[in-house]
């Protein structure tokens, strides 16, 4: 059974994200900030992260740039609400940065699902 | 018997020698013609003496002829003589007989005595007296007896007339020689008398005096040319009037009392001098000589008077003696005297007046010639040498004497003198005298002398005296305008201490110098004027100019001044005042350079006077609110009043003014073309020296760039805060979408289809992705969705959507496009370049619902400089211009400052989002390109969109 890592500040989000994983078939590891998926993923066997962009105390690109760090080819999904600044959207950076995917809340269930099913396919 | 007949005969020839005269008279002597006629005459009238003669036998005839020839030969000369002999000759030949030869020899003898007396009495002019008369009647008539002895008979004739010859015949020609005599007289008394008469006439009439005859009633009988010119009156005019009538008032008296005694005989004679008047009025002095004229009987019949114009004499007299007495009074009452003196030790009076008998007790007879003292004598021993040497010094030098010295007085006492004089100088240089003038000074001496000692009793009265000489010098002295006095000789004699000051030289250092102050610029102007100034004595004068200082500097002077005259009030020189006015003339200068500041400034300025009416407005203003300054003046600020400020305003504002403080503040006024602008002003009171306002000034700079750039500049940091506050808001806002969706889903995944829950669920889940929707235009605005940039050409998005337009749009509008060809390509999202098209054009729509026109139009545009200064976002270069326009409702400006906003509408609630035009504005700024609007309340609105273009280089 996969292994999946949520990060996001918003519990009810937080919340929905594994009821939709688990729902889906997938062990899901809890996390609301980047600091604690951080630690959480150091802990090993998570084979994919879904991570909120923007966070407090740790940017969701900083994230994915530490997470780079520890597994070059960790599967990343990275969703967000929007950006607060900036021309581009963040997901499109998260993209650069190394994110397999990216959503714009609000997505559908299935599509994220879909996502995490393809890109655990991959060996 | 005899000698009756005889006597008969010269009684005869006496007779005819009177009617000769008669005949005669008429004759001059002198001429031939007349000699000839005067010889016929004596001729003819010895003729008819012979004719009745003394028959004393036959052929023997005695009468007068011997007699008549002498007297033609001694009056008529040699011709008359010989031609009366001739006629007489001839006759007695005629008559003939015995004596024929003694006849003609007698008439011979005769004439020739008489010729030889002619020459030695009558043409030498000698007395014919009676004596002599009768000696030449004597010896004639004695040569005629002794020839009658040569008759036949003659003894005998002899004896018978001889004695009658000899004693009678003389005494008849002294009787006839004494007619002639008398009768030449009165031929000459004549002539002299006509002579005379001319003589007087031309006198009279030409005399350098007036000559008048006047009768006892003072009547003119006569009066000459002259008298008529002095008095102005014609000849006849005078005529017509009486001496008292000419005779001044004062005079009439005399003149009738003198005239009376004239004519009553008192007086043969008089002379006076009184006034006439002229006919003009004036006094006419005359001297006038009277003379009575006596008739033949003695009594006075007439005067004549001699008159004398002396007028001009008497008015030389009368200012003579009006000088003596002025001459008198004053050395009168001079507490001194003058004297001329011969320069010698004894120091010899020639002249000294009255005054010396007051100051030294001597009178003037007592020093004149030295006659009881000298001068040298009463001066103070001690003095005396002083006083020579320094005497000989001035003259040496030709200067005035000044000096006091002692002197002492017939009474004993000792005085002092004040001197001042002068030596007196010939023409050729030689001192001729001393001339001068000395007055008693011991007072102003003692009193100096008991200042000195102390006393102090003097004081006051010293110091009075010196008082006004001090007030003078230290008027001088503490004038700030430096006062410079020069002589005649171009002299410095004194200079203040503010002279100076200003110019460097000390009194000392340059009295009795010339002193150039003068640049060589002004050299000419300076000498006309001083030239002027010193022959006319102007005063009123300044003139403005530069002179140099010691160190070489020039000042800036205004310069007036006088001349002054020493005591003779012949002018000794001048006092200028040279005023510093070189502050004066950098305040010009600061003035000039502040007026030209105003002039050239970018700053409106205007002057208003109290009233607010303007006064001056400079050309800054002109160029801005294009009212030229004629228009502008006069008016009062508020014709540029744009009606966009409160009434309270403009209230504020002057009362602040008038309170005397300064208002600053923002204005929105109206230029000539009606356009309106911005300005910030400065309004402030100007105050005169007394505080009192006088005017009023306003600066005003136009900002009006300024205003509409901040505008732009607020308007789009407010939609850049909105944009935050949006995408802030769009985050967790999708946030919360997700999460009633994503369980919305779960929970629809789990129920069954044809559950009423089922159908409840959708619905939740529809709302959620409407609100997604709404979030996702909001981001849009805020810029933060993502876009795909394309090289696009407007006109075919604008084709594309072109069918779209024309369903969701009403028949009743026209779509008009105006599409640019060869329109340059832009970087854009397609897809959201339509989403602006639709927006404008769904905008347009809703602003014409009863129709009209749409209109989009397309073109290429250049954006300079001068146009990118006044639109805050846009850079210089090449763009693409969108323009969509409608004939709608328009906007007013309060409408227009929002419509870019999200969720501001005019719509109403539910008609529409209100992010239409925020979504629009995102995406323009999000292509980095500018929107603007521009709007007019029922006439429609147009919105320009300036997208950057790609341009191929």
């Amino acid at each position: 059974m996969a292994r999946i890592l949520v990060v996001d500040d918003e519990p009810e989000v937080l919340l929905l994200l594994s009821d939709i994983l688990e729902s889906g078939g997938y062990e899901v590891v809890k996390a609301t900030n980047g600091v604690e998926g951080l630690r959480e993923y150091q802990k090993g066997g998570v084979d994919l992260i879904v991570t909120d962009i923007i966070m407090p105390d740790k940017e969701g690109l900083e994230s994915i740039m530490d997470y780079k760090q520890i597994n070059p080819e960790v599967k990343i999904i990275a969703i967000s609400g929007g950006a607060r600044i900036g021309p581009h959207t963040y997901l499109k950076m998260a993209e650069k940065f190394g994110a397999r995917k990216v959503f714009s809340k609000p997505f559908r269930n299935k599509e994220l699902l879909d996502a995490i099913e393809e890109l655990l396919k991959e060996q | 018997m005899l000698m009756l007949s005889l006597i008969q005969n010269i009684a005869l020839l006496v007779a005819l020698a009177a009617v000769y005269q008669v005949v005669a008279a008429r004759l001059k002597k002198d001429t031939l013609s007349n000699q000839i006629i005067s010889g016929v005459l004596f001729g003819s009238v010895a003729i008819i003496g012979m004719m009745n003669p003394l028959h004393f036998s036959a052929g023997i005839i005695f009468d007068g002829r011997s007699m008549i020839l002498n007297v033609a030969g001694l009056f008529g000369g040699p011709i008359v003589a010989s031609i009366g002999a001739l006629l007489c000759g001839s006759y007695r030949v005629y008559l003939g007989g015995g004596g024929v030869y003694v006849g003609v020899a007698t008439i011979v003898e005769s004439a020739l005595i008489g010729i030889v007396f002619h020459y030695l009495w009558y043409v030498k002019n000698e007395k014919l007296t009676f004596l002599r008369l009768w000696l030449f009647g004597l010896l004639a008539n004695l040569v005629v007896v002794a020839t009658f002895l040569a008759l036949p008979g003659g003894v005998a004739a002899v004896k018978q007339i001889g004695l009658t010859y000899i004693i009678f015949f003389p005494l008849a020609t002294v009787l006839l020689c004494q007619l002639f005599i008398d009768y030449e007289k009165q031929i000459s008394d004549a002539e002299a008398l006509h002579e005379s008469e001319q003589l007087y006439r031309g006198v009279f009439e030409n005399a350098a005096a007036g000559v008048l005859v006047g009768d006892a009633n003072g009547r003119f009988l006569k009066v000459n040319n002259r008298l008529c010119d002095m008095l102005g009156y014609t000849k006849s005019e005078l005529l017509e009037k009486t001496i008292y009538d000419i005779t001044h008032d004062l005079d009439r008296d005399i003149t009738f009392e003198k005239g009376k005694r004239l004519f009553a005989g008192e007086l043969d004679s008089y002379d006076l001098i009184k006034r006439y008047l002229h006919k003009d009025g004036h006094v006419v002095w005359v001297e006038i000589s009277v003379s009575a004229i006596h008739g033949p009987d003695g009594d006075v019949r007439a005067t004549i008077a001699l008159v004398s114009d002396i007028t001009a004499r008497m008015q030389a007299e009368q200012a003579l003696q009006d000088r003596e007495r002025m001459w008198a009074t004053m050395l009168g009452n001079l507490p001194g005297f003058v004297y001329r003196c011969a320069n010698d030790r004894n120091w010899t009076m020639e002249f000294i007046s009255h005054g010396c008998q007051e100051v030294t007790g001597y009178s003037p007879e007592d020093f004149t010639m030295n006659k009881t003292v000298a001068f040298n004598d009463i001066v103070d021993p001690r003095h005396r040498e002083r006083l020579w040497n320094k005497w000989q010094e001035v003259l040496e030098r030709k200067e005035l004497f000044e000096d006091e010295y002692k002197i002492i007085a017939r009474d004993g006492s000792q005085r002092w003198v004040w001197e001042r004089g002068r030596g007196i100088f010939g023409e050729e240089g030689e001192l001729l005298f001393l001339e001068g003038f000395i007055t008693d000074v011991t007072q102003r001496k003692e009193m100096e002398e008991s200042l000195r000692d102390g006393q102090g009793r003097y004081q006051e009265l010293f110091e009075k005296s010196k008082l006004q000489e001090e007030l003078y010098l230290s008027m001088l002295n503490c004038s700030a305008d430096p006062i410079i006095v020069y002589g005649m000789d171009g002299r410095v004699r004194y200079l203040n201490p503010a002279h100076t000051e200003l110019f460097g030289w000390k009194l000392e250092e340059v009295q009795g110098q010339i002193l150039n102050t003068v640049p060589q610029w002004d050299m000419e102007k300076t000498g006309s004027i001083i030239a002027g100034i010193l022959e006319t004595g102007k005063t009123n004068w300044s003139y403005e100019t530069q002179r140099l200082t010691k160190d070489g500097r020039l000042v800036d002077v205004s310069i007036s001044g006088a001349r002054y005259s020493d005591h003779d009030g012949k002018p000794a020189g001048m006092v200028v005042i040279l005023q510093n006015i070189s502050a004066r003339k950098k305040a010009e200068e600061v003035q000039r350079r502040l007026a030209t500041v105003i002039e050239q400034a970018a700053e409106i300025v205007i002057i208003t006077d109290l009233a607010g009416k303007i006064q001056y407005v400079n050309p800054a203003f002109e160029r801005i609110t294009g009212y030229t300054t004629k228009e502008a003046i006069g008016q009062s600020p508020r014709f540029l009043k744009s009606d966009q400020h409160e009434p309270g305003f403009y209230r504020y504002l002057w009362e602040t003014i008038t309170r005397g403080e300064v208002w600053s503040g923002r204005m929105v006024n109206r230029k000539k073309d009606g356009t309106i602008f911005y300005e910030d002003a400065t309004i402030s009171p100007v105050f005169d020296r007394s505080g009192k306002i006088t005017n009023y000034v306003g600066v005003k700079r136009d900002v009006t760039e300024t205003v509409e750039l901040t505008k732009q500049l607020l308007h789009s940091q407010k939609m850049e805060a909105i944009g935050t506050l949006a995408g802030g808001i769009a985050h967790d806002f999708n946030n919360l979408l997700q999460v009633v969706m994503g369980y919305c889903e779960i929970l629809m995944s789990n129920a069954y289809k044809n559950s009423p829950h089922y159908q409840d669920l959708q619905k939740i889940y529809y709302a959620g992705k409407k609100g997604a929707d709404l979030v996702r235009k909001l981001l849009t605005f805020s810029r933060n969705q993502q876009s795909q940039m394309l090289p696009t050409n407007l006109n075919h998005e604008i084709a594309q959507i072109r069918d779209l337009l024309n369903r969701t749009i009403t028949k009743a509008i026209e779509i008009d496009l105006k599409l640019s060809d060869d329109l340059n390509l832009i970087n854009a999202d397609p897809a959201q370049l339509a989403q602006v098209i639709m927006n404008l054009a769904l905008n347009a729509r809703d602003a014409m619902p009863d129709g009209g026109t749409l209109s989009i139009e397309t073109q290429n545009l250049e954006c300079n400089e001068e146009f990118c200064n006044r639109v805050i976002d846009l850079e210089p270069g090449s763009y693409v211009c969108l323009k969509v326009s409608d004939t709608g409702s328009g906007m007013d400006p309060s409408i227009m400052e929002h419509i870019f906003e999200p969720f501001y509408s005019t719509k109403e609630v539910g008609k529409g989002t209100g992010l239409g035009l925020a979504t629009v504005y995102g995406i323009v700024k999000n292509h980095r390109g500018h929107i603007a609007c521009e709007s007019e309340p029922e006439k429609g609105t147009t919105f320009s969109i300036y997208f950057p273009a790609i341009v191929n280089h």
